[in-house]
């Protein structure tokens, strides 16, 4: 059997979604599937090599970033080149899907877990599941024990993938979870909002920058002309 | 009001004339609305690099037809994302302008009714309007999905889903839908 670990970050090679796809590479590995690699869409989701290697493949595993609360751009680029083959090609070819999103809760991810799934019905693809995490920005930068538990998700869902074929009803539910916080941890969240820390990592980059001072700017509000030189009179 | 409507059809087509009609029904009711064709631009893909988060805050680094379109989306009262369906929900080419929202959102998380959300960045912030036009493949499952989808962008960029039409909707009632507050 052909497999494809697909990646349809906007940012290609530096992506989380390629992290995830290196664990979901090494819970496969474990159920001896072994010799896969990545293959990302970005920068253009047209390129003949890669649709080819889709509709090449048996079985394929495309992940992704939420985006703007769907799917990113060139992810329905390539969904729209793919739909254009003949459907004799695209019929029962095994498709999984990962969703991962920097927002933490599971309800940011429904809808498009639906819509996913109805492209499978609509392609004749067989669905072997759609796995959609919160909360994993930045996952590239984390040190190796705070990421350890996501880690292990998506490895057990390689090692599932791999011996039974598809992803359990019940790793698809837990990684899903929470779909809403419940009171503490809204408290919490209020809390950590009120102290300044809710928002640490942005405001270490913006400061990293050089642009905390200038994280509330609006530029577009000046027109393009302004737009040109950046809202400080520097050039972007 | 000013309405600005972004026409994501990758291809001339009835489409077009349908919005032609759209906006003509607003003006004739004293507003002023644009159309953008967005198949006529130079767009890239949103590649993903957070600049505008982190390093000129609100501003988008790719240079292309977008540093025409942004000041436009930030001041209009009403963003009319505007495709035929092409696999079930809207183009690319329209999905690839919804990403670029990225800049007009802010990297601040805030709990807004439960849920978090990014913070927005502009103090003004324009109305959604979704006018889209299935094939004969879709389903209403497949517009209840799409509509799902900008419920959610709604959502999440503090806005309100003013309309969500299809082109089987009469042109002044949807013209009336975009105007009711």
């Amino acid at each position: 059997m052909k497999r494809l670990l697909l990646n349809g970050s906007p940012r290609g090679k530096d992506a989380n979604s390629r992290t995830i796809l290196t664990w979901m590479a090494q819970g496969l590995a474990q159920a001896g599937i072994t010799g896969l690699s990545i293959v990302d869409v970005a920068p253009d989701p047209n390129r003949p090599a890669h649709l080819q290697a889709f509709l090449d493949a048996d079985e394929v595993v495309f992940a992704f970033p939420l985006y703007t609360d769907s799917m990113p751009g060139l992810v329905k680029g390539f969904l729209e080149a793919i739909a254009l083959a003949d459907r004799p090609r695209l019929q029962g070819k095994r498709v999984a899907f990962i969703i991962q999103s920097g927002l933490p809760e599971g309800i940011h991810t429904e809808a498009l877990g639906a819509y996913l799934a109805r492209v499978c019905e609509r392609l004749g693809f067989l669905h072997l599941g759609t796995l959609r995490k919160g909360g994993v920005e930045g996952i590239r930068m984390m040190p190796p024990r705070s990421i350890a538990k996501i880690a292990a998700h998506f490895v057990q869902a390689g090692r599932e993938l791999g011996a039974r074929g598809s992803f359990s009803p019940e790793l698809i539910r837990t990684m899903a979870e929470p779909r809403t916080f419940g009171w503490k941890a809204r408290a919490l969240i209020r809390l950590l909002g009120g102290i300044g820390l809710l928002n640490i990592y942005w405001n270490r980059r913006l400061k990293n920058h050089g642009a905390y001072a200038r994280r509330f700017d609006t530029p577009y509000l000046l027109g393009p002309v302004a737009v040109a030189i950046g809202p400080s009179g520097q050039r972007p | 009001m000013h309405c600005l409507v972004l026409n994501g059809n990758p291809q001339p087509s009835g489409f077009d004339d349908y919005l032609a009609r759209f906006a003509r029904a607003l003006e004739q009711r004293g507003h002023a609305a644009e159309r953008i064709e967005l198949r006529r631009r130079n767009l890239r893909y949103c590649a993903g690099c957070w600049t505008c988060w982190w390093k000129t805050p609100g501003l988008c680094a790719l240079k292309d037809d977008m540093a025409d379109i942004y000041p436009k989306m930030v001041q209009a009262d009403l963003v009319l994302w505007a495709s035929p369906l092409v696999v079930g929900t809207i183009s690319a080419l329209l999905k690839k302008v919804q990403d670029r929202f990225v800049p007009i959102a802010h990297p601040y998380i805030e709990l807004v009714d439960g849920e978090c959300h990014h913070r927005h960045r502009y103090a003004h912030n324009a109305d959604l309007g979704v006018i889209v036009e299935p094939t004969a493949e879709d389903t209403d499952a497949d517009l209840a999905i799409t509509r799902e989808l900008f419920q959610r962008f709604s959502r999440n960029t503090r806005t309100r889903l003013r309309l969500f039409a299809t082109t089987a909707t009469p042109v002044e009632e949807a013209a009336r839908e975009a105007l009711a507050a």
